[in-house]
């Protein structure tokens, strides 16, 4: 029980089956997976392979079919919806292909949502963002809406958003899949140092080689299944 | 060649509008919603204003005189006993209201003496206007006789009998089988006394007639003041006030030489007695006024919805302006497509209304916990029970309206597709 | 960022669609307007038939013998046969802090002859002083001059001048009986004619010095058969004659002070029946608006679902959705109600201090309870009904948004997220 307590995320058995129309489509099949506190791990495989699913049943987006789930150390498979949405706010953040900022806040606004929903009081919000802001390369930029920021800046200001609740762990799905190899690199940068020095884990869903390159541990699912699980020292 | 490409076009154009009323089902519906409503109100609401006001023309021309009335020009404003309806004219009027064309619209003729007296007893003196009319004719015509709170309406054998208001009943502090004094000017325009005795007491509700109004025998008016069987007007009372016109016309026309001598005049009830008229202007006025209202915002939903299902369908415009559609087509795609909403709501509407309208025409509705008894309007007791009236011209005129919202509101989101700059429209994907 | 982020999201929401937010709002503004409109117009018409019925002729609180209605029989003066100290009764009136003005006045019926024409009459006895400040109808003449006692002058209506063929400065014989049983008969010069507008009373009103028409019927000066009064309000009319009941000096024969609610119950039963019926004009124009504000507002929900589905992603709960879709509606709302009051109350001050004239359109007076009403559009404030207008759009804005705010609550993440 300790060791599950000590691991960030830790699956058993965990199958998703959808059902469409007269057809069974299994997306997620027998997966058991712990993954450590402070890990920087990438699940890769082609499109369809069920990394999203995997990745939304740990973030409490979906329950699985068959199986169990636990994200530090509590059980989220038999959550209700409050319990889950609890859940997401506290120990998962999310960081989103699309960046999904909400377009009416500013940079800042949308950053510190979560620690609103929280309740955490302001003068603490603000000092954490502006710390985040400062070590992403973004000081200066809060007051500005989504939508007058460049693709890179907005999926920093996600990460930020996904970071700055202090969850057990950041789920990002693709997140580099909408920005140039430049601005990609720049992102891993900002998640690296924040997996270094803040100690925030980190699980991507992806196919960008250059995401697989800089990750520790390398999780590869072929048709829902886990096809190796590699880590680098 | 070409008018079949047209047309073709034509059919595009309604099968791409339905689609995209299909499209966007929960959208649509909701606007449908506020129209049908609106359109039920509408209907419902006009055949209840109709049907009131039917009844409002109803008994206020019985308690006057007439949906028709024919008496001398002079006679209106003199009310002088020597403009008395010539006898000739009288027995022509008389005669034509009988006649087959017309004779199926008429419900109640009666010929009247009608003047102003005194009415006095030991209490005092009132002014009281004074019909001498034939009782059975009458009895047909008014509603007085109906509304007697003690004794009878006048009967043919009465002499001296009177028929009196409350009001003045209790105001010369009569009683049933009192005897009182009404002094009036006569033919030879001395004046002249008559000793009458009441046999009934009216209570219409309405002022005026209920202080002043006295039915006498017409042939004791004649005996008293000189003018024999003549009568000042003969008033008619038709079934419908929409045939006033058409009745008017034919009688004008048999009466052609008197009223050219000036012996003579025929007037519908909105000449004859105007502030009814404005009594039905005025609250006809305020249905106007409020649909207008209540259509201006179902418009305002419509224009929202078909604009925004323009602006959402950008690129689809595009496409299909790139295949060869003109401007002219593509704004006629979305004028259709909000004509037809507008006219499948609208007549789901009507209909709904049809059938209220329908379902209440025989009882009528009951307002009486809301109404008085005794609310007058210009002169007219109001009626509680309102039995909706329907018309063919209102049906068409109301629907003729929702048509022209629909038109209206269409027109701004049609100029939108049709000005789209198709390469623009293209580059960009929603 | 203020604690509670959902009014500010909500409010934001507005501006990413100008047109649609417009559009709505414009509906919502004129359902608005209209209802304040059409209820200030609705009690303008009140107020005018109040006012009509209560200043023309009548006052707002009559003063008679208890014997003298329903009869208004001539021998039933206050103070009964002996009559009382009129002066001294005007006195104690006028002393009240609501009473504007106070008549005397006497009543008679007559018979009135041009020679050419007989004509009944209801005379009226008058001091044309106090008169003036009570009632309107001679306040504007059509022809000639009020009377003067000891003259042998009187006034006759238009219709009656009309009936008797006759025109200021004839002759008219004048016949009553009177309170001894005498039948008198004089001789008079008519000097005016008014209009009131009230044919009835046109064709058979006789306005003469109370004076005169005391002597005419052999009256003593001290004995009228009503004192009029007005006050400054129609509203206080009750009040006014409770108070005016305690402190009338006794005399012989009770008197009764009587306010026009209780003259005319009827006109008091028709002005409850209008402001019920307000209430069904805001039920069917903010029922008939509602849609309009649902629509939009689910067409703006499901535009943003993904927004939605992100805000549930990061641990909102399904109630914060609903707070920001309503919180939108109510930002829609005060919008509405912004633009409705700007465009409205210029109107509505206009409306009250110069309504447009209809008489073009109608043929004739028109009358309502029996008051004459003028042909125009004029507009009364209420600013309580106001108030409950606003109220009407704000829950019409907020019930529009609570289904669309429903379907956003219950978005699916994972759905609307999946593969982005």
């Amino acid at each position: 029980m300790t060791d599950t307590d000590r691991a960030a995320v830790r699956t058993n058995g965990i199958w998703k089956i959808f059902q469409q129309e007269a057809e069974e489509i299994v997306a997620v099949r027998d997966v058991s997976l712990t993954i450590e506190r402070g890990e920087f791990t990438a699940l890769a495989g082609p499109s369809g392979s069920g990394k999203t699913t995997l990745l939304n049943v740990i973030g409490g987006l979906t329950r699985p079919t068959r199986g169990r789930a636990w994200v530090a150390g509590r059980e989220v498979s038999e959550m209700s919806n409050q319990e889950l949405a609890r859940l997401r706010l506290n120990e998962v953040g999310f960081v989103f292909q699309a960046y999904n900022l909400l377009p009416v806040l500013t940079a800042m606004e949308n950053a510190e949502f979560p620690m609103l929903l929280q309740g955490v009081g302001s003068s603490q919000r603000h000092e954490r963002i502006r710390e985040l802001f400062e070590r992403t390369g973004m000081a200066g930029l809060e007051d500005r809406r989504p939508g007058k920021l460049s693709g890179g800046q907005q999926q920093r200001v996600a990460v930020i958003r996904a970071v700055a609740s202090r969850p057990a762990l950041v789920l990002a799905d693709e997140p580099t899949a909408n920005l140039d190899t430049a601005s990609s690199e720049a992102l891993l940068d900002v998640m690296l140092e924040l997996n270094q020095e803040l100690g925030v884990t980190f699980v991507f869903a992806t196919h960008d080689e250059q995401v697989m390159e800089w990750s520790r541990r390398l999780v590869r699912m072929v048709d829902g299944a886990i096809d190796s699980d590699v880590t680098r020292s | 060649m070409r008018p079949r490409s047209q047309s073709m076009h034509l059919a595009v154009i309604l099968v791409l509008a339905l689609r995209n009323l299909r499209r966007q089902l929960r959208r649509s519906i909701l606007t449908a919603s506020a129209m049908i409503i609106g359109g039920w109100l509408l209907l419902f609401s006009f055949s209840l204003g109709d049907g009131t006001h039917e009844t409002w023309i109803d008994s206020g021309v019985r308690m006057s005189g007439g949906h028709i009335t024919v008496e001398r020009p002079e006679f209106r404003v003199s009310r002088k006993i020597e403009d008395r309806l010539p006898t000739d004219v009288r027995s022509k009027t008389e005669q034509a209201l009988k006649s087959p064309e017309i004779a199926a619209q008429v419900v109640a003729v009666s010929a009247r003496l009608t003047i102003n007296g005194l009415a006095s007893s030991h209490a005092g003196a009132r002014p009281a206007q004074v019909i001498a009319v034939d009782p059975i004719a009458e009895a047909a015509f008014s509603m007085l006789d109906d509304q007697v709170v003690e004794g009878r309406y006048l009967e043919p054998d009465d002499r001296l009998a009177a028929y009196v208001g409350l009001g003045l009943v209790q105001s010369l502090d009569l009683r049933l089988g009192s005897r009182f004094v009404v002094q009036a000017q006569d033919t030879a325009q001395d004046i002249s006394g008559q000793l009458f005795r009441v046999v009934g007491i009216f209570r219409s509700g309405i002022p005026a007639a209920d202080q002043s109004v006295i039915h006498i025998p017409l042939q004791t008016g004649g005996d008293w003041l000189g003018s024999d069987r003549d009568v000042t007007n003969v008033g008619v009372v038709l079934a419908d006030s929409a045939t006033v016109a058409a009745v008017t016309t034919y009688l004008e026309r048999v009466l052609t030489e008197p009223i050219a001598r000036g012996d003579a005049a025929v007037m519908g009830w909105r000449e004859s007695n105007p502030a009814l008229y404005a009594a039905v202007v005025i609250d006809n006025f305020g249905n106007y006024l409020l649909y207008a209202i209540l259509f201006t915002i179902i418009a305002f939903g419509i224009v929202n919805t078909v604009l925004m299902s323009v602006l959402h369908r950008h690129r689809e415009f595009g496409v299909l302006q790139a295949l060869g559609l003109t401007p002219g087509q593509t704004g006629a795609i979305v004028l259709v497509e909000g004509l037809t909403l507008t006219a499948i709501s609208g007549l789901i509407g009507v209909s709904l209304g049809l059938l209220t309208t329908w379902y209440f025409f025989g009882d009528g509705l009951d307002f009486s916990a809301l109404i008085g008894e005794d609310m007058t309007f210009s002169g007219v007791v109001i009626d509680p029970v309102i039995v909706p009236l329907f018309r063919v011209s209102r049906l068409i005129q109301i629907l003729a309206f929702i048509l022209f919202v629909g038109v209206v509101a269409s027109i701004y989101p049609a100029r939108r597709a049709a000005t789209i700059d198709t390469a623009e429209a293209m580059k960009f994907e929603r | 960022m203020s604690e509670s982020p959902w009014l500010r999201i909500g409010w934001r929401n507005l501006g990413r669609n100008r047109k649609r937010t417009g559009l709505t709002a414009i509906g919502l503004a004129i359902g608005f307007g209209a209802n304040v409109f059409v209820v200030g117009w609705s009690e303008g018409l009140m107020a005018e038939m109040v006012e009509s019925a209560t200043s023309l002729v009548n006052g707002q609180i009559e003063i008679h013998d208890v014997e003298f209605r329903p009869e208004r029989s001539l021998y039933d003066t206050i103070g009964g046969r002996e009559g009382t100290d009129v002066e001294a009764l005007l006195r104690v009136i006028d002393g009240d802090v609501s009473v504007v003005a106070a008549a005397p006045r006497v009543y008679a019926g007559g018979l009135v002859s041009s020679g050419e024409a007989t004509s009944a009459g209801m005379f009226m006895g008058i001091d044309p002083v106090r008169e003036l400040a009570l009632t309107r109808f001679l306040d504007q003449l059509v022809d000639g001059r009020l009377p003067v006692t000891g003259q042998n002058e009187l006034l006759v209506g238009e219709e009656m001048a009309r009936q008797l063929s006759t025109s200021v400065g004839d002759e008219l014989v004048v016949v009553a009986s009177g309170a001894d049983g005498s039948m008198a008969n004089d001789l008079y010069t008519l000097v005016g004619i008014f209009r009131s507008g009230l044919t009835e009373l046109d064709a058979t009103f006789v306005v003469m010095p109370v004076g005169d028409l005391q002597t005419l019927v052999v009256l003593s000066p001290n004995r009228v058969h009503e004192i009029a009064v007005a006050t400054a309000d129609p509203m206080v009319a009750e009040a006014t004659a409770a108070r005016l009941a305690d402190i009338l000096p006794s005399v012989d024969s009770a008197i009764e002070v009587v306010p026009w609610t209780v003259l005319n119950p009827v006109m008091v039963d028709y002005v409850a029946l209008a402001d019920s019926m307000y209430f069904v004009i805001i039920l069917i124009v903010f029922g008939i608006a509602i849609f309009g504000v649902a629509n939009s507002m689910l067409m703006a929900t499901f535009e943003r679902r993904r927004e939605f589905a992100v805000m549930l992603a990061l641990g909102a709960t399904p109630r914060s959705v609903w707070a920001v879709v309503l919180s939108e509606g109510l930002a829609v709302g005060v919008v509405s109600l912004v633009l409705g009051a700007v465009v409205t109350f210029p109107l509505m001050v206009w409306f009250h201090n110069a309504p447009p004239d209809l008489s073009m359109f109608l043929e004739s007076d028109v009358t309502l309870m029996g008051a004459l009403l003028s042909p125009s559009l004029r507009v009364e404030y209420d600013v309580p009904y106001w108030c409950t207008c606003a109220a009407a759009l704000i829950v019409t804005a907020l019930l529009a948004a609570l289904y669309p705010a429903m379907r956003a609550g219950r978005t699916l993440p994972a759905d609307t997220l999946s593969g982005l």
